[in-house]
């Protein structure tokens, strides 16, 4: 089998990425292999607050606000 | 593969935490792993050393693999040999995950994450944490 790729322009303007979590891959270039696993047991019931506090940006605006919520 | 050359003219990444990697540049090979217990427990008391990673099957079953590379034979031509980016925003990068500017040859990532919470008015019912 013959694979041929074509590879023309790539022009990428604005990225904007709340989190890369758990095995994951953010990457800007060429790339020959990738293999992600993940495992997680989680119950549904569970708090999870991230580290991903956004200190410092939008300040003065309402988007500061970061909401948690914990059941019952 | 000849790799094609990154051009970017501003990044700004909050966190990169729990075994990850932030590069700027080529690699050849990454293998990042993460094994996580978060325990969140109701009380004054936190006993740190009650936990281990054998406790959990998680932690020791076998991911799935891929059978070995080169079975297609495959033939890139770049005609533009540069990627331009402008600008990337990344509030956080977690457990076992890579952010690179560059190529990469290969990457295997693992993260195993076992959450646990231990409330008060069930140890009194139940002394399993499992």
């Amino acid at each position: 089998m013959a694979f041929i790729v074509h590879n023309w322009g790539l022009h990428v303007g604005n990225v904007d990425i709340t989190g890369i979590s758990s095995s994951s891959v953010f990457l800007i270039g060429d790339n020959k292999q990738i293999l992600l696993n993940s495992y997680f047991d989680t119950p549904a019931e569970s708090l999870i607050i991230g580290p991903f506090v956004p200190l410092g940006t939008n300040s003065g605006t309402a988007d500061n606000t970061v909401e948690t919520t914990e059941d019952e | 593969m000849n790799k094609r050359l990154v051009k970017l003219d501003d990044i700004k990444i909050i966190d990169v935490v729990y075994g990850t990697s932030f590069i700027i540049g080529d690699s050849h090979r990454a293998t990042p792993f993460a094994r996580v217990i978060a325990i969140q427990k109701e009380g004054a008391r936190f006993d740190e050393e009650a936990y281990s990673y054998e406790q959990f099957p998680l932690f020791t079953r076998q991911f799935k693999r891929l059978p070995p590379p080169g079975a297609v034979n495959d033939i890139h031509y770049h005609h533009n040999p540069t990627i331009n980016v402008g600008r990337v925003r990344v509030n956080g990068a977690s457990t076992s995950s890579m952010i690179q500017i560059g190529s990469l040859d290969e990457l295997d990532a693992d993260a195993r994450v076992k959450h646990i919470r231990i409330l008060q008015d069930e140890q009194e019912e139940n002394t399993g944490i499992d």
